[in-house]
C-alpha cells in the first residue's frame, strides 16, 4: 500500500508540465509588468494617486506591505522584479533564488495596488510560489520530492478554486438565474470595445452562457479528477482562458484561467 | 526514508489546503488570527468574488476643480486625462468606485426629506476618491487645485426583461477645500 502511494507521489516528479510551466507563469507575470510600465509612477511612485493608510501588526503583512507604506522604495522593487522574472524562466538548480525574489517582489507590487490586476494576478503569484522549487530533470531526490509536491499542490489549487467558485455561484441569484454575464458585460471598462455593446444585447445567449458556466464550475472539479474526461476539461479551461485574454481588458484574468489548466496537461495522460 | 518523505509531503499539502479552504469559506471576523496572519498576505483566497453577484449599476467618478479662473466643468476623474477606459488606470478608479458603491448601499440615508452624506464623506472610500481626483489633477496639470468637488455618475442596468434605456443619476458630494 505504502509503495503504491510513494510511487503515485513520485510519478509527478518528472511531469512534463513542470518543463514549461515556470516559463509560462513567470512569462505571464513579465507581460503584466510590461503593461504597467507607462503607468508605474502613477500607481507606485512617490506621487502616486492612491491614498494609503493604516497599519497591520503581523510581520508577514508588514513585509508584503512595505511598498504600500514606503513608495520611495518603488524603483528598487519595480525595476528588479522583471530581472528576477527573467532569471526565473531558466530551468536550473539555482532558479529557486530568483523565483522566490520574483514572487515576493510581485506580492509587494500587488499589495500596493490591489485593483490594478485583481484576483487574476493573485492566482498567478500563488502558482509562481508553488513553482519556486521546481527543477525539471533533476537527479537529486530532494528536488524530485519538491517537484512532486509542487505539481500536486498546483492540481489541488485548481480543484479548490473551482469548488469555491462553484459553491458561491450556486448561492448567487444572478448566476443561478442566468443573468450574471449580462450584468458583468455592462461593466464596460472590463471588456475591449469590440466585445462590448453588441454582445450585451444578446441577452438570450448571455443567459444560456451563464448557466453553462455554473454547470462547468460545478462539474469541472470532478471531470478533472477522472482521467478520461480530463483532456476535455483542460481544453475547456484553455479555450475560456484564451477568449478571456482576447476579450477582457484585464489580461491577468485570462492568464489565471490558463494557469489553472496547465498542471493538468500531460501528453502521456491525455493521448495514450 | 522515501515513505517518510512522502507522508511529510501529503501532510504539508493537507495542512496548506486546509488553511486555504478555511480562509476561503470563513467570514472576515470568524477566522483565527494565525490563519489570517499566514493566509491573508501570502495565500489570499478571493475566489468567492468570481461566483458572486455582479453590480447592477455602472459608476464613474467625476470631479470639478476650483482654480484661479473659477470652477472647471465636470469631467471624468480618469478619462479627462486621456486614459482609455480599458487602461489599468481606469481599474484603479473603478476599485475606488466599488468601495463608494458599498458605502452608498449601507450609509446613504435621508431624514426629513434631506439626503445625508456625512457617513460616506467620513469613510476611507471617500478619502481615497478625493485623494485620487486631486493627485490625478496634480500629476497631469502640475498644480494642486484649491478646492475640488466630486460626484458619482451612476447608470442602473435595466433587468433583461425590461426596456434597455440608459439614465444617468448624479450624486454630488460637498465641496472639499484643501487646507
Amino acid at each position: 500500500m505504502m509503495d503504491r502511494i510513494t510511487s503515485y507521489y513520485f510519478q509527478f516528479a518528472e511531469h512534463r508540465a513542470l518543463r514549461f510551466m515556470p516559463r509560462i507563469i513567470y512569462g505571464f507575470l513579465f507581460v503584466l509588468w510590461l503593461i504597467t510600465l507607462p503607468y508605474s509612477g502613477l500607481v507606485w511612485g512617490a506621487d502616486n494617486v492612491l491614498f494609503r493608510f493604516g497599519l497591520v501588526d503581523s510581520l508577514l503583512d508588514n513585509a508584503v506591505l512595505r511598498l504600500y507604506y514606503q513608495p520611495e522604495l518603488f524603483p528598487w522593487i519595480y525595476y528588479t522584479h522583471p530581472i528576477f522574472l527573467l532569471l526565473s524562466l531558466r530551468n536550473s538548480a539555482y532558479s529557486f533564488i530568483p523565483r522566490i525574489l520574483a514572487w515576493f517582489s510581485g506580492l509587494m507590487l500587488y499589495a500596493a495596488a490591489e485593483n490594478l490586476f485583481g484576483t487574476g494576478v493573485i492566482l498567478l503569484l500563488q502558482t509562481a510560489f508553488l513553482l519556486v522549487p521546481v527543477h525539471y530533470e533533476s537527479t537529486s531526490n530532494v528536488r524530485l520530492w519538491f517537484n512532486s509536491l509542487s505539481m500536486l499542490a498546483m492540481r489541488i489549487q485548481t480543484i479548490v478554486i473551482l469548488i469555491v467558485i462553484g459553491m458561491f455561484a450556486w448561492g448567487s441569484a444572478q448566476w443561478k438565474g442566468g443573468d450574471a454575464l449580462y450584468y458583468w458585460m455592462h461593466q464596460g471598462y472590463q471588456f475591449r470595445l469590440f466585445a462590448g455593446s453588441s454582445a450585451r444585447e444578446a441577452t438570450g445567449v448571455l443567459h444560456a452562457l451563464s448557466l453553462v458556466c455554473v454547470g462547468l464550475f460545478t462539474l469541472m472539479p470532478f471531470t478533472l479528477l477522472i482521467r478520461h474526461t480530463r483532456f476535455y476539461s483542460t481544453l475547456v479551461l484553455l479555450v475560456i482562458g484564451t477568449i478571456s485574454v482576447l476579450f477582457l481588458t484585464n489580461m491577468a484574468t485570462g492568464f489565471a484561467i490558463i494557469s489553472l489548466a496547465l498542471p493538468w496537461i500531460d501528453a502521456r495522460e491525455t493521448y495514450d | 526514508m522515501k515513505h517518510i518523505a512522502v507522508i511529510l509531503g501529503f501532510l504539508l499539502l493537507a495542512a496548506h489546503t486546509a488553511v486555504c479552504l478555511w480562509n476561503a469559506f470563513s467570514t472576515e471576523g470568524s477566522k483565527p488570527g494565525w490563519i489570517v496572519k499566514y493566509a491573508q498576505p501570502l495565500f489570499k483566497q478571493p475566489w468567492s468574488e468570481v461566483g458572486s453577484d455582479h453590480s447592477t449599476s455602472t459608476m464613474e467618478l467625476e470631479c470639478r476643480t476650483f482654480q484661479e479662473n473659477g470652477w472647471s466643468d465636470w469631467h471624468d476623474a480618469t478619462g479627462h486625462f486621456k486614459y482609455d477606459p480599458s487602461s489599468p488606470v481606469e481599474r484603479l478608479e473603478q476599485g475606488i468606485n466599488d468601495e463608494l458603491r458599498w458605502q452608498l448601499s449601507r450609509n446613504l440615508y435621508s431624514e426629513n426629506g434631506r439626503v445625508h452624506l456625512e457617513r460616506i464623506t467620513e469613510s476611507a472610500a471617500y478619502g481615497k476618491a478625493l485623494y485620487y481626483a486631486m493627485r490625478m489633477e496634480k500629476n497631469h496639470s502640475g498644480s494642486m487645485p484649491d478646492s475640488v468637488q466630486l460626484r458619482l455618475a451612476i447608470q442602473f442596468v435595466p433587468p433583461t426583461d425590461q426596456a434597455q434605456t440608459v439614465q444617468t443619476t448624479h450624486l454630488n458630494f460637498p465641496v472639499y477645500s484643501a487646507p
